[in-house]
């Protein structure tokens, strides 16, 4: 070393002549060239930068680095994947990640593997397969034994029934004596089991015992198993409240006994809903069309009413349009538009294309006051009526009619209501098609449940009245504002039957926004407690026990406007004023509660699995609950009061927007949920500790409650509803013929009322703005149609259809909507309910809710939510997380 | 006889109801397929060769 | 074997096209197919592929068994026999026919008669399980010739089973249209489909080969497979 370079680096002279002293001649000038990269390349500091090398050399002692270097790093991802990068810049705050990762890692997720775990496992596993084994076998044996009770009992070749079934159907129940005695029989088994009171011990053997069959029940297919777990709900639920009704009020503090008998009031309503609702559904009837007699002279005489107020007549078109070329002899149809907005240019189109018009002078009574003064121009022996955006397919009076001719009683024969845009919930939280929307519950299964017990009741639009009996009845029920319920009930009382076909044969449009939807459930919710309160199914003549039972619980249906609010409220009367609303320990509470609450969650998603995923009720409800409060208890008290609301339908919105307006309510309770979430963390740590327990179970439902609502928070943010015309998802096949003569076989993949979009492997043959004549068919008839390619993308074209003739613009109704089989895939495409994956949905649902809400905030209050947004994301990103595994697969 | 079967159109003809009759389980041809007869007069009257023809047809009816 | 015999209402509608189209569909199926041309013009060897300087068929030979050497396969394996450039008298024609029934071929087998559309159905050797096809066009020509038909099967005893069969069919006409859904609903024997106008038909011809094969994922071919399937439901009556 020459004094000139001394004078040049001091620095590092000094430094290289200090540890020259310590270490051998190669490791000093690697200390010195690692210290200059980290402070000169990396700009660390000096002190970490002299230290660095040091505690690369010290880890070098135990660690090859340099040839684990890649995967060091690799591992160092993998088990602390939330250190920040790049690790030097922000090296303090990684350090305290570090540390707590390390604990974490160390004592959370290193668990000795015991062997008496997986035995544990196994002999658990044993028993499910046991017991499902078992299960299946009882099952074999039904079938077994239907089949034998089947040849000894009757002589006609039936298919395939369970000994349940053939029980079920077999003769020996029409005599009302024997089922009376059967009925009282099972009544008493239940009350012993439901009264018997149970020490803790005895109820969770007996509760672990239930699940465990539920859950073995599972794998089990069938209806008898079905039966089976509805039995179990049945015995669980009612112990549950018998229970609740004699040890769990609190005689002595008044505040908690009126709050604790508020909510048990509001758990004997979902009780009941409960009980009513596997009565209703226990048997859904699945009701086959009746095909008609050849020859078309007995057909008889239809009359299609399609109702109109104020819509537009680009959505009043394609109705009229699908409805003139139904497949009924046209001498046996008419079809009329009865035009309450008395527009000229819907007049001037109805005589166009060959149907009625008819006004009257004023517009009493809505709708039902439209189609009574509408049947006395008429004459047709059977009325159908569509609502205007109801399309109908070519087929629905040949699926329909054959009721009638089969039974003269029928008065009423109603078809799915089916949408083919996406209503408030599913737009508005993007799920289209991903999860049944709300309606599908009653249309695919509750309808048809009540279609077994003879109750099926009019849904305003596609379906076929009788003449004769609305002519007995007096024309259709004007007095509530749910006039095609009263009007059905008024048809049942006068002892005519009902038919309800689970095939949907007609699509329409769904309420673009939450308001409107929310309007729309409020005229329902009204309107039944009207009828109930003029007409009330439960008393007076002409009804049956169980069409009865079947009114009063879509009349409860409506009331859950109380209960809900009562349920999303009830945790915070705990812990604001300490009041014991649920008078048992925690235990008590813990082993009553949430077994029963995963039974009858299990049960449900049995029996509904295919129209309703779990939670997703409790998301509807909370929606809907504030705004049905107060018109169901008005009507109740005052029928009479109260205006119809008719639903708009086929608006814009154009942007996207918060409904704060709609949406108060949720949160005024998302807000008090959130800070009794607070209080009650607060209590944890400084109040009682005789209270954690009921304290955390509090805490629990209160978290819950704050899902829900999360979830109904993110359903008022409306999206933007970009396009004006509805695409529709379809499947079948038609051609094209290109310009040059040539054909090709395509699939339709989805159609609007002035576009298609095909798909095919030769799309590469078609430029955009080419001349395509497009062949599509009608059952044996083909259509051209003239279009122009707009855009191809891969093996995809669209073809937009402008200035069809009038001729045309029917013909191209024909081939895409109205085609028999347009909607037969609603059910089908959803999968069955599986609860965790639900919850966890809805979990993602509340989450967006609440980034809407935050997204959304008027701008005042923006910084400070930047801030507090910043913050927990920061404080989070110390808090310990999974390693990441990658699979073998990787 | 041959396994070409009963194959009909894919683009043309009932394949919607009989998607619709395998959905419940009836039978296609249960289903009618209504003839329009006013559009058929209509196409008839339109042209003067189909009319004469119709007119000899049903005068040769009448005389049986 | 069944027997089927194709024949155009009236000349030029394109018959020949489709007894080319319809053998090698049903070819396919991995059954044995024989085409006979019975039509003086002598083109349907020019369909399978046959050299155009091969002008000898049946018609040159004097006896069946000499016939018997003019057969020829095409690629797809359909077997045809050609006319030849000797103008056979009717008489001949029927003979003919009789002898292909000589020729030895499983009960599963096709064997197709182009026949030329000015020599009357009746006048052949016709039985009960033969399917006789006359082509139309939707036009009023041909509705006038399908009633003058209709009036002439009345009054013979028909035993043979006769169709209608549209070809090409053309759905953007106007007058197309409408004739086709008047004579679905109301003529007997129409069949409830047609087979599609395509210019792969006329491009397939000009490349000495059929449609199915230059271009199977057209209309036309879906359309000759249908008629293939119903020909197979209706033999099998």
């Amino acid at each position: 070393m020459s004094f000139t370079l001394f004078y040049k680096r001091p620095i590092h002279s000094t430094l290289y002549i200090l540890l020259s002293m310590l270490f051998t001649d190669k490791l000093v000038r690697y200390i010195l060239f690692k210290f200059h990269s980290y402070f000169n390349q990396h700009k660390v500091n000096v002190i970490e930068a002299f230290l660095m090398p040091f505690i690369t050399l010290f880890g070098s002692l135990f660690v090859n680095i340099k040839k684990n270097k890649e995967n060091f790093e690799l591992a160092l991802y993998n088990y602390y994947p939330h250190l920040r990068l790049p690790y030097r810049t922000y090296i303090y705050s990684n350090i305290i990640r570090f540390v707590i990762q390390s604990i974490f890692l160390l004592f959370a997720v290193h668990k000795p593997r015991k062997k008496s775990v997986s035995i544990k496992k196994h002999a658990v596993n044993y028993f499910y397969d046991g017991v499902s084994y078992s299960l299946r076998q009882l099952r074999w044996y039904d079938l077994k034994l239907g089949r034998l009770i089947r040849r000894l009992f009757s002589k006609n070749n039936k298919p395939k029934k369970s000994a349940f079934k053939t029980m079920a159907d077999a003769r020996i129940w029409q005599n009302k004596l024997i089922k009376y005695i059967v009925v009282a029989l099972i009544l008493f088994l239940l009350a012993i089991f439901v009264t018997i009171p149970f020490s803790l011990e005895a109820q969770a053997v007996f509760i672990s015992f239930i699940l465990l069959v539920a859950y073995a029940l599972k794998r089990v297919k069938g209806h008898m198993a079905t039966i089976v777990m509805i039995t179990l709900s049945v015995t669980t639920s009612s112990r549950y409240l018998w229970w609740r009704y004699t040890e769990t009020l609190n005689w002595d503090d008044p505040l908690a006994l009126t709050l604790g008998a508020g909510l048990l009031l509001a758990e004997t309503y979902a009780w009941m809903v409960l009980i009513l609702g596997f009565f209703q559904t226990i048997n859904p009837l699945e009701r086959k069309p009746v095909m008609l007699p050849k020859n078309t002279d007995l057909w008889p005489t239809v009359d299609i009413y399609i109702p109109t107020y104020n819509e537009p007549l680009s959505v009043v078109r394609p109705t009229t349009l699908a409805a003139l070329s139904i497949d009924w002899p046209a001498d046996k149809l008419k079809v009329y538009i009865l035009d309450d907005g008395k527009r000229p240019e819907f007049g001037e189109f109805a005589k166009q294309v060959g149907a009625g018009y008819l006004t009257r002078p004023d517009n009493n009574h809505a709708k039902a006051g439209n189609m009574n003064s509408a049947m006395r121009y008429t004459d047709g022996d059977y009325i159908a009526i569509f609502d205007c955006d109801h399309v109908p397919a070519r087929s629905f009076l040949q699926m329909t009619m054959g009721q009638f001719l089969k039974d003269s009683k029928v008065c009423l024969v109603q078809t799915p209501h089916h949408f083919f845009s996406a209503d408030p919930f599913e737009r508005n939280l993007n799920n289209h098609s991903q999860i049944p929307n709300e309606n599908m519950l009653f249309y695919g299964l509750i309808q048809d449940g009540n279609d077994m017990w003879d109750a099926t009741f009019f849904c305003g639009s596609c379906a076929v009245l009788k003449r004769e009996a609305l002519d007995e009845i007096g024309g259709f029920a004007f007095e509530t504002v749910t006039e095609d319920a009263h009007t059905a009930l008024r048809m049942q009382r006068a002892g005519y039957k009902t038919a309800y076909i689970n095939i949907p044969q007609a699509a329409g449009l769904a309420t673009d926004s939450l308001s409107a939807h929310i309007g729309q459930r409020i005229r329902w919710a009204r309107g039944m407690a009207q009828i109930f309160r003029l007409d009330n199914p439960l008393l007076g003549k002409g009804l049956n026990i169980p069409q009865r039972l079947c009114y009063l619980n879509a009349m409860l249906h409506f009331l859950s406007g109380i209960p809900r609010i009562v349920f999303l409220t009830a945790p915070l009367a705990l812990i604001y004023f300490n009041a014991y609303i649920i008078y048992a320990p925690f235990l008590a509470i813990f082993i009553y509660v949430v077994p029963t609450l995963i039974q009858i969650k299990a049960t449900n998603s049995r029996i509904q699995g295919k129209y309703r995923y779990s939670f997703w009720g409790e998301v509807y409800e909370s929606v809907l609950a504030w705004y049905i409060l107060k018109p169901t208890t008005v009507a109740l008290f005052n029928p009479n009061k109260g205006k119809f609301n008719v639903t708009e339908k086929g608006g814009l919105n154009d942007k996207e927007h918060y409904d704060w307006g709609i949406s108060k309510p949720y949160l005024v309770l998302l807000a008090i949920n959130l800070v009794g979430m607070l209080v009650g963390i607060l209590r944890l740590f400084f109040g009682d500790p005789t209270q954690v327990g009921v304290l955390l179970i509090s805490m629990g439902w209160a978290l819950y409650n704050i899902i829900i609502l999360g979830a109904a928070v993110a359903v008022a943010a409306e999206a933007r509803q970009v396009r004006h015309s509805h695409r529709i998802k379809a499947n079948f096949p038609a051609g094209v013929r290109l310009a040059n003569g040539h054909t090709l076989k395509v699939k339709i993949t989805d159609y609007s009322d002035n576009g298609v979009g095909i798909e095919t492997d030769h799309a590469h043959a078609c430029r955009v703005n080419d001349k395509i004549e497009l062949l599509m068919s009608r059952g044996n008839k083909q259509f051209s149609f003239t279009t122009h390619v707009c855009n191809t993308r891969g093996n995809q074209i669209g073809l937009t259809i402008k200035d069809l003739s009038l001729e045309k613009q029917r013909a191209f109704i024909q081939c895409t909507f109205s085609r028999a089989d347009a909607w037969l895939d609603w059910q089908n495409n959803f999968r069955h309910d599986r609860p965790s994956y639900s919850f966890k949905e809805v979990q993602k649902t509340s989450l967006r809710g609440f980034s809407n809400l935050l997204f959304h905030a008027p701008r005042v209050l923006q910084p400070i939510i930047q801030f507090m947004t910043n913050l927990v994301v920061y404080v989070n990103s110390f808090t310990p997380k999974r390693p990441i595994v990658h699979n073998n697969y990787d | 006889m041959n396994n070409l079967a009963t194959k009909s159109s894919q683009i043309l003809t009932s394949s919607d109801i009989e998607n619709l009759a395998r959905r419940f389980g009836g039978k296609s041809d249960d289903y009618i397929e209504i003839m329009n007869t006013q559009k058929n007069q209509k196409t008839i009257n339109k042209y003067a060769l189909l009319k004469e023809i119709d007119d000899a047809l049903k005068t040769s009816k009448e005389k049986k | 074997m069944q027997r089927i015999f194709i024949k155009g209402i009236k000349g030029g509608i394109g018959s020949t096209s489709v007894v080319a189209n319809l053998a090698c569909v049903l070819k396919k199926s991995d059954v044995d197919v024989v085409a006979i041309d019975l039509d003086v013009k002598s083109d349907l060897g020019l369909h399978f592929g046959l050299k155009w300087t091969a002008t000898k068929g049946w018609s040159n030979e004097s006896t069946f068994d000499d016939a018997l050497l003019h057969f020829r396969k095409d690629s797809d394996g359909v077997l045809f026999l050609p006319h030849g450039d000797n103008e056979a008298t009717l008489d001949e024609i029927i003979a003919t026919i009789n002898n292909c029934k000589k020729l030895d071929y499983k009960e599963s087998a096709w064997i197709i008669f182009d026949c030329p559309s000015h020599i009357n159905i009746s006048h052949y050797p016709l039985e009960e399980n033969d399917i006789v096809i006359e082509l139309v066009t939707c036009d009023a020509i041909c509705h006038s010739l399908i009633y003058k038909r209709l009036q002439t099967l009345k009054s013979v005893e028909s035993s043979w089973k006769h169709f209608f069969v549209v070809n090409r069919y053309n759905a953007a006409s106007v007058l197309e249209f409408d004739l086709f859904s008047l004579w679905q609903s109301t003529l007997p024997f129409m069949a409830p489909f047609f087979i599609n106008s395509d210019e792969v038909i006329k491009e397939a011809t000009a490349n000495r080969n059929v449609a199915l094969n230059c271009a199977p994922y057209s209309v036309a071919n879906d359309d000759f497979e249908t008629l293939a399937g119903w020909l197979v439901s209706k033999a099998a009556n």
